[in-house]
């Protein structure tokens, strides 16, 4: 458990991954998804799931500490709030199942896209910053929704996890919806 | 077999009913109820109730995320109520009242309480 933790803790150090890093990246992560045979495992959907919360949170913090838009810092607030939920019910699971999450290459992609996204916003203030990470969420949720729905869950095995993105899958398609109006309003800034 | 004692009661129950101008009040009482809303899906089920003033609502967290409720005018509302958690609220008084998820405030719900107070007397 010690070296779950840890290794959750460097995923999420590393650059948080995932689906922010599709936004950019998103024509490899979706190479991936055509294989033939399944492209990931349970152990492999579990690291890259969790990495991809942890990211979106890393984008929510620099989100609070550099912009001044209401409507970007709520979201923000959301963003932690809810994907800090959703990961600590991931890091339950992994508990109860005994499991390790395993790093892959999507993950790893997903932490470099995550870290150039993370260098571009730090270079924005004001209406850019504003416009750039409405336009990376809404894209963001907008990939997660649909891979979960249209690779991980087809692919996954153990029904716990299964029900844990069904469940997880709920809340990002609400927002999606949040940042559906978030971006709509960036862009008339 | 005589029975003095209940001759005595009836006669002091004929004079009070005289006293009261000879009208037999009925009185009956309503028990509180407890009505549960269930949060799941990102929305309250059910999103509208009706209950009378004495009455509890009972909101219950079943998503995995946290949600907040809170009536629209921001008089009453729910402390953070992460997945499982509950909150409880005793109407006291009627009208319609529409709340929402401070977080996601595309949930939204209504209560409507009309009626008599289910803690007091009701005297047809």
């Amino acid at each position: 458990m010690k070296n779950l933790l840890k290794s959750f803790t460097y995923v999420a150090l590393a650059g948080t991954i995932f689906f922010g890093g599709m936004v950019t990246t998103g024509c490899a992560a979706d190479n991936m998804m055509k294989q033939d045979k399944p492209a990931f495992n349970d152990l492999e959907i579990a690291h890259i799931a969790y990495t991809a919360g942890a990211l979106d949170i890393r984008y929510a913090h620099l989100a609070l500490a550099l912009s001044k838009n209401p409507e970007v810092l709520k979201f923000a607030q959301l963003m932690i709030r809810d994907h800090t939920a959703i990961n600590n019910k991931a890091l339950a699971l992994v508990k109860k199942l005994n499991i390790t999450p395993q790093d892959n290459a999507m993950s790893q992609q997903l932490v470099k896209g995550g870290e150039d996204i993370l260098k571009e916003f730090s270079q924005l203030r004001g209406n850019a910053f504003a416009k750039r990470y409405a336009a990376n969420e809404l894209g963001y949720h907008k990939l997660v929704v649909k891979t979960i729905d249209e690779t991980f869950l087809p692919i996954a095995q153990n029904e716990n996890l299964k029900a844990l993105l069904r469940g997880a899958n709920k809340t990002f398609k609400v927002h999606q919806g949040h940042a559906e109006t978030m971006n709509s309003n960036a862009e008339k800034l | 077999m005589t029975y003095p004692h209940i001759h005595k009661l009836v006669l002091v129950g004929l004079l009070m009913m005289g006293v009261f101008g000879g009208e037999v009040v009925a009185q009956t009482t309503s028990l509180p109820q407890r009505h549960v809303v269930k949060i799941q899906d990102f929305a309250f089920q059910p999103p509208q109730i009706t209950v009378a003033p004495g009455d509890t609502v009972v909101w219950v967290n079943k998503d995995f995320v946290p949600h907040f409720v809170s009536l629209a005018n921001g008089r009453w509302q729910s402390d953070v109520l992460e997945e499982d958690k509950t909150w409880e609220l005793l109407v006291d008084e009627t009208g319609s009242f529409h709340y929402v998820c401070i977080f996601h405030p595309e949930m939204a719900g209504e209560v409507t309480a009309h009626g008599h107070s289910a803690l007091s007397l009701n005297q047809p």
